[in-house]
Parts: structure tokens; C-alpha cells; sequence
């Protein structure tokens, strides 16, 4: 047995490693505590679920276009970027976990809603760090289940400096998200090659297809909403024409055939104001997210036309509680 | 089982520490119990195939020096036939049979031997665990390098247990090849994979961009696989063959194919060109063209029977024949050598026509190639490509993909210069700088890995 050369390697290579699992350890146990959207929403729900009358889920979208403070009860906005519905089921989950006062749920659906799940917009994850630090991202590993699926992050030079510079930074909507929190209008991002990159980019997301998925979490949203008797509305939030005209006629009747179906068959309220004439160029950011104007605008005209109608306000004293 | 799992890195410190415990004779037996367990584990499917190749092999080259030269020779084609035959059939397209794992790389080396031993270059193997070691050697079984029964058995006679210095040389030949495969190739893959799946759905600077990065990433992949392969036998005191020598750097196309994948072109210079040129030899030039054409043609099809395999030796084959037949004007040569540019501006070209080649080589068919081609003039305006604008999301930043590759080529410069040895290997301060450069490269392989695919582009072939 010559074990001589061996052991001393296995040595030198146990001090040197352990400082590197020291500090990757100590790096991962920090970066668990940080907070996610998954963290965030949590915290909102055990805070605010049980006296929410209105919620309000889905993408980005929904986040930009839908102000809570200006419904008529007691709303919180619960969209993401990149929100899928299986996330959105998630958070139903958790919402009607205890008593509540929920009367009405907005399921905001888009164009791609129905092929894609969480982590099908790969590309988003960027975001986190580089609004966080105001850094380019090489590596889109970063949060890879960020959306809330798992509570494990992956270690990256920007989340190592994200975690020692916690604290000091605020943290980016995208991880807080605290409500409703309008896009800046960029000039420009309304254009048609703009609209139609914007369209590819979804179109490059539904690709992954995920139908099955998407549409049975739909339904179990459906299902759960009718079991705490809240009325829930399937709602598609403006767009600009020139986002629109970017997607076939066939594909945009697809979608629309089978918003109709869910709506006929689960006996669901449909807002469908993806082309509602009302809303001009001032009122988009870009092409198809609404600018903080029309954002305002879109949720009166949505308290107005289809929640007042569905509710009947209880709430908390001032009758609405928004962010 | 993946090669680069911790499955496998578990197996290589068992097999290590099993040799040291059992004593230098248990290393055949200790190898060939971690190698089937590497195979039953990988490709239970190809366990049967590999095993009865092992067995023929083993046995007619016992025969092949004791029988008559005419029986020899039948059964030496008989076997080659039989062997080769074999990798053809699993080679062919369009039928469900999965190729059993590394079948390119352990036939190879089974005709090698079958040849050697005939044509008394090295003895018949004496054992078969040994010899059924040598094939199945799991560190190399997967992707090579494809190494010889003679080196392989010269090594086992006079084997010694690695020193501390060979061991931790292994161990860095490995994390630079880890480096390589994870965070060079596996970035660059995050550009070239969707541009290359699918061409048709991006625009000339894309094509272009990731028709130069494919033969980075294929090097970055395959040489890293190689790196490990190679560290994991020294970890055992087995020297594997280099398959690399930085062949980017190459002059000529001539001079690339001495650099790359050193090991298949070694074998098909000792086995193919060299008994087909000398049987050619009296047709001169063209014999000589033509023991190179067929060399190359089999360098393209031994990575399968594919059309765009062929494109990629039939091209290959081209370069070398006109290399080989040029005779540059000596005014031009004068002319050039003054310019003082040529080794640069040939290393240039080469590697644009290695790129030109290696696009065929990618391609899933020659229309997805052509689509390719056409990005590179409609990148000047030249209308020959109706460019979409829309550049859909790529997993990688353009800083994010040139970085890990600057930092491989610098290191590999410095290796192949001496630098490494002279400034990190020899002094104190020395001894610093090469723990402070190990953890940079563990750093950047935590931070800068992409570790979704283990999979190696040549462990298919």
C-alpha cells in the first residue's frame, strides 16, 4: 500500500477547498434570505389576503396597467413580470388557504397565457440584477425558478454583490412588488418593428408549449374561485394596434375562440379590451404595456364597467387598500 | 452516467484509491471493474456489443501470430470486416437502433490493434482483462483520446504510481477542462445551439456570429472533455495521448489536421493513408490525391454516415489536395513574405476556412448549412439573404461569451509557451500565484458555469 503522494494531495486539496465551501455556503444560506417574489407575495398574502375583496393576477400587463387604488374596495395587485398561470394558480392556492373576503378575481389573460408556463421567459431573470445593480447580466442562470417557484438561488458574482450590497440598494419592483408600479413611456417602443419584436419575443416563449399546463391551471383558478363564491373575470388588457397587427388573424381568433369557450363553459365574466378604441398612442409605454396615464384610465374604466357591478364593498375602513 | 458527473468522480477516486490499497497488478482488474460499471451504467444497451467485440478481437489476435500468413490475413479482413461492419450499420441513418456508447472510438482502437499485432508492431495481448481494459478504459471509452494497445501496455510493464506532482498536474488538466466545457463552450452554446437549430428564424449577424463561434465552442468542448479524460488517467498513472495542440493557431489547413483531434487523424495517417498512398504510390500525384481524399472523406464520415458529414471531408478533402499540389509562384512568396503578414494572414485564413468547413459539420442537413452560408453576404448588403430584423432572445452577453474565451486562449498560450511553468511552478511566489489562479478558475466555474448540459458534442460520434 502506498498511500504517501495520495494523502497529501487529498490534504492540500481539503485546505484549499475549505475556504470555498465556506464561502459559497455562507454565500447560498445568505442569498435564501433574500427576498424573492416568491418571498414578497407571501408576505402580502398573510398580510392583506384575508381582508382583500378584489386580487389581481397575471403578467406584466397587469401589473402595468391595472392601479388598484383606483377600484372601488379593498384591491391588491398581485401581476409579475413574465406571471404565468401556473403561478397565478400558486398564489390562488395560498390565497384561499384561510377565511377571506374575496369577491372578485381579475385573471388577466394575454396573447401567449395559454401556451406558456413559468420559466418559459427565460430571458427575464436579467432584470433582477441588472436593475439591482445597474449592471449587465452575463448569466441568465440567475434566479432560474425566480417567479416563485423555488426559494433556491443560484450564486453569480451579481447575486454575491447583490447580497453584500442588500440593505444599502432597494430592491427592484420586480422582487417587491408591491402593487401597481407603472412602465415609463419609452418614445418609440410603439413602433411597428418595435411591436413586432415585441411579438416574437412572446411568440419565441410560447414555442416551449405548454397548453396543456396553462389551461388546466386556468380552470383550477376557475374551479377554486367558484368554491369561495368570487366572481372571477377573464381580463385582456389593451394593446396597441400596431402590437396586434404583428400577430395573424388566425392566431388572434384562436385565442380569442378559446377565451369564449372557458367564459361559456365555467360561466365567467369576459373584459376584453385588447382593441378597445378608446385608448390612443399616450395611453401605451410601449406596445403592449399601458403608460401610467392609461393605466389610470383602464382601471376606472374597469372599476366602472365590470367590477362595480360584481361588488359589494366591505372592507376595511376608506374601503380600499392599495400600495 | 454522464462523464462529467459526481457518479463518474466518485468511480475515478474508488478505482485511484483501489489501486493503491490492491497493489500496482490489481490496476488492470480494478480499471476494468470501474470501466463496466461506467458502461452498464451509461449504455446498458451497447454493454453486450462492446463486450463480444472485446472477446473477437482479443481472440483472433492471439491467432493472427501463430496461424499461417494465408489464414492470417483472411481472418484479419474477416475481423476488420466484421468489427468495421458493425460501425457502419449503427452509423446508417433512418433506423432506431441506438449506437452503443463510444462504438467510434473503441472499434478504432480494436482495428489498431488487430493491424499491430499483424504487421508485428506489438505484441498480442496476453490478457484479456488487461486487453479488455485497454477498450473499455472508462476515462477514454465515451470520446478518446483513441490511444494504442502497444502505449497503453508499455505503460501497465512499467507502470508506477503516480507522484504527487503528477496527480496534481491531473487535477489540473481537469478543472481547466471543466473550465472549458462549462463555462467556455457551454456560454458559446448559448449563441450558436438556437442560431444553428434553426437558422432560418435569424438574421446575417447572428448567422455569421455563431458560425465563427461553433468552432470555438466544438474546441472548448471537445478538447475540455479531452483535458478531463486524460487528467482522470494520469489520476491512475495511465498517460493518455494529446488530441490537441492549440490548432487554432495552424498556418495551414494541412498543419490544422496535425493539431486537431490528434488522435483520429494519427490513426487514419497509420492505418489508411499510409498503406493507400504506398499502394498508390506509383500514380504520383494522383495516387498521392487520392489517398488523401479518401482520408479525409473518412475523417468526415467517421462522425456518421450523413450528408453533411460528407460535405464536411469532401471540403476538407479539397483544401488538402489543393495544399498539397500548390506550387506558389516564388515572385508571390517573395512577395508575401515581405508583407511580413503571412503566418498571421494564414492562420487567419485557415481558420476562416476550417469555419466554412465546420458550418457543414453542424448543420442538421446541407439546406440548413446553405441557409447559414447565406447569412455571411447578406452581412455586407449584398441581397442575397432576405434578413429578418427580429433578433429573438439569446441566452448570452456579448461580454459574457468573449471573456471565458480570451481567458482559455491566454491560458493555453501560456502553457504551451512554458510560461505557466516557469513563473508559477518554480518559485514561492510562484506557489501563490497558482493557488490564487486555482481559485479564480473554481470561482469562475461556480459563477460563470452553465450547468444544464453535461452532455459533450462528441460523445455522440
Amino acid at each position: 500500500m502506498k498511500l504517501g503522494p495520495l494523502l497529501k494531495l487529498v490534504l492540500r486539496l481539503t485546505v484549499f477547498s475549505a475556504p470555498l465551501i465556506l464561502g459559497i455556503g455562507f454565500l447560498e444560506r445568505g442569498l435564501r434570505s433574500m427576498p424573492t417574489p416568491s418571498t414578497e407575495k407571501h408576505k402580502i398574502l398573510v398580510e392583506r389576503g384575508p381582508s382583500a375583496e378584489i386580487v389581481i393576477f397575471g403578467s406584466s400587463h397587469a401589473d402595468a396597467g391595472l392601479d388598484p387604488a383606483k377600484f372601488p374596495c379593498s384591491a391588491i395587485n398581485l401581476a409579475n413580470d413574465g406571471q404565468t398561470l401556473d403561478i397565478d394558480l400558486a398564489l390562488m392556492r395560498e390565497l384561499v388557504r384561510g377565511p377571506g373576503r374575496l369577491q372578485v378575481l381579475i385573471v388577466p389573460v394575454s396573447l401567449f397565457s395559454f401556451h406558456v408556463s413559468s420559466g418559459d421567459f427565460a430571458r427575464l431573470p436579467e432584470k433582477v440584477p441588472r436593475k439591482l445593480l445597474g449592471l449587465d447580466v452575463p448569466n441568465v442562470d440567475w434566479l432560474s425558478h425566480w417567479l416563485g417557484q423555488s426559494r433556491v438561488v443560484k450564486a453569480t458574482p451579481h447575486t454575491a454583490i447583490g447580497f453584500a450590497l442588500r440593505g444599502f440598494v432597494p430592491l427592484p419592483h420586480e422582487v417587491t412588488n408591491l402593487g401597481w408600479t407603472p412602465d415609463p413611456v419609452k418614445p418609440g417602443r410603439t413602433s411597428i418593428r418595435e411591436a413586432s419584436t415585441k411579438a416574437e419575443f412572446h411568440r419565441m416563449a410560447m414555442a416551449n408549449d405548454h397548453q396543456k399546463e396553462a389551461t388546466l391551471a386556468l380552470l383550477a383558478i376557475l374551479e377554486i374561485a367558484k368554491g369561495v363564491h368570487a366572481a372571477p373575470v377573464l381580463l385582456v388588457t389593451p394593446f396597441h394596434r400596431n402590437y396586434l397587427a404583428a400577430w395573424a388573424p388566425s392566431e388572434l381568433a384562436e385565442f380569442r375562440a378559446r377565451l369564449s369557450a372557458i367564459a361559456y363553459d365555467y360561466r365567467v365574466v369576459v373584459a376584453d379590451y385588447s382593441q378597445d378604441p378608446r385608448f390612443s398612442d399616450p395611453d401605451f409605454a410601449d406596445a403592449d404595456h399601458l403608460s401610467p396615464g392609461g393605466a389610470q384610465r383602464f382601471s376606472r374604466i374597469l372599476a366602472s364597467e365590470v367590477i362595480g357591478p360584481l361588488v359589494r364593498c366591505e372592507g376595511v375602513a376608506g374601503g380600499k387598500w392599495a400600495p | 452516467m454522464s462523464f462529467l458527473s459526481i457518479e463518474s468522480a466518485v468511480l475515478l477516486l474508488a478505482t485511484v484509491i483501489a489501486t493503491r490499497v490492491l497493489g500496482r497488478r490489481a490496476l488492470p482488474g480494478a480499471v476494468l471493474l470501474a470501466s463496466s460499471m461506467f458502461y452498464v451504467a451509461s449504455a446498458p444497451g451497447g454493454v453486450a456489443w462492446l463486450a463480444l467485440s472485446i472477446l473477437l478481437a482479443f481472440a483472433v489476435g492471439a491467432r493472427l501470430t501463430t496461424a499461417s500468413q494465408r489464414i492470417s490475413i483472411w481472418l484479419l479482413s474477416l475481423t476488420i470486416l466484421v468489427i468495421l461492419g458493425a460501425l457502419v450499420f449503427v452509423k446508417l441513418p433512418g433506423h432506431d437502433f441506438t449506437a452503443p456508447l463510444g462504438i467510434s472510438y473503441f472499434t478504432f482502437r480494436l482495428v489498431a490493434y488487430l493491424l499491430d499485432v499483424y504487421w508485428g508492431r506489438c505484441e498480442p495481448a496476453r490478457s484479456l482483462t488487461e486487453f479488455a481494459a485497454f477498450v473499455s478504459f472508462f476515462p477514454q471509452v465515451t470520446s478518446g483520446p483513441i490511444d494504442r494497445w502497444g502505449h497503453f501496455l508499455g505503460q501497465l510493464d512499467r507502470y508506477e504510481y503516480p507522484s504527487y506532482e503528477q496527480m496534481s498536474s491531473a487535477l489540473r488538466l481537469i478543472l481547466f477542462g471543466l473550465f472549458k466545457k462549462l463555462v467556455v463552450a457551454n456560454r458559446l452554446g448559448g449563441l450558436v445551439d438556437p442560431v444553428l437549430d434553426s437558422p432560418g428564424d435569424f438574421s446575417a449577424p447572428f448567422l455569421v456570429a455563431a458560425a465563427y463561434a461553433f468552432p470555438i465552442q466544438l474546441y472548448a468542448d471537445f478538447s475540455g472533455l479531452t483535458d478531463i479524460a486524460r487528467g482522470a488517467s494520469r489520476l491512475l498513472g495511465i498517460e493518455a495521448p494529446r488530441n490537441f495542440d492549440r490548432p487554432f493557431l495552424a498556418s495551414s489547413v494541412q498543419e490544422f489536421w496535425t493539431r486537431w483531434h490528434m488522435s483520429l487523424t494519427f490513426w487514419l495517417r497509420d492505418y489508411l493513408f499510409k498503406p493507400l498512398s504506398a499502394t498508390l504510390r506509383r500514380q504520383g500525384r494522383i495516387g498521392l490525391a487520392v489517398a488523401i481524399g479518401v482520408n479525409m472523406l473518412a475523417i468526415g464520415l467517421w462522425h456518421g454516415l450523413q450528408w453533411t458529414f460528407l460535405a464536411f471531408g469532401v471540403i476538407n478533402a479539397i483544401y488538402m489536395v489543393a495544399g498539397a499540389m500548390r506550387r506558389r509562384p516564388r515572385a508571390l512568396q517573395v512577395a508575401v513574405a515581405r508583407l511580413g503578414l503571412r503566418r498571421w494572414g494564414n492562420i487567419l485564413l485557415t481558420f476562416n476556412l476550417m469555419t466554412f468547413a465546420f458550418v457543414f459539420f453542424r448543420a442538421a442537413d446541407l439546406s440548413a448549412a446553405l441557409e447559414v452560408l447565406r447569412g455571411f453576404p447578406a452581412l455586407f448588403h449584398l441581397g442575397l439573404h432576405s434578413s429578418q430584423t427580429v433578433a429573438p432572445a439569446l441566452g448570452v452577453t456579448p461580454r459574457g461569451v468573449v471573456a471565458p474565451v480570451a481567458v482559455m486562449a491566454f491560458v493555453e498560450f501560456g502553457v504551451a509557451r512554458g510560461y505557466w511553468d516557469r513563473w508559477f511552478m518554480r518559485t514561492r511566489v510562484g506557489a501563490v500565484a497558482r493557488w490564487v489562479a486555482y481559485y479564480a478558475v473554481v470561482l469562475a466555474i461556480v459563477f460563470g458555469g452553465i450547468f444544464d448540459n453535461t452532455k459533450f458534442i462528441y460523445a455522440r460520434f
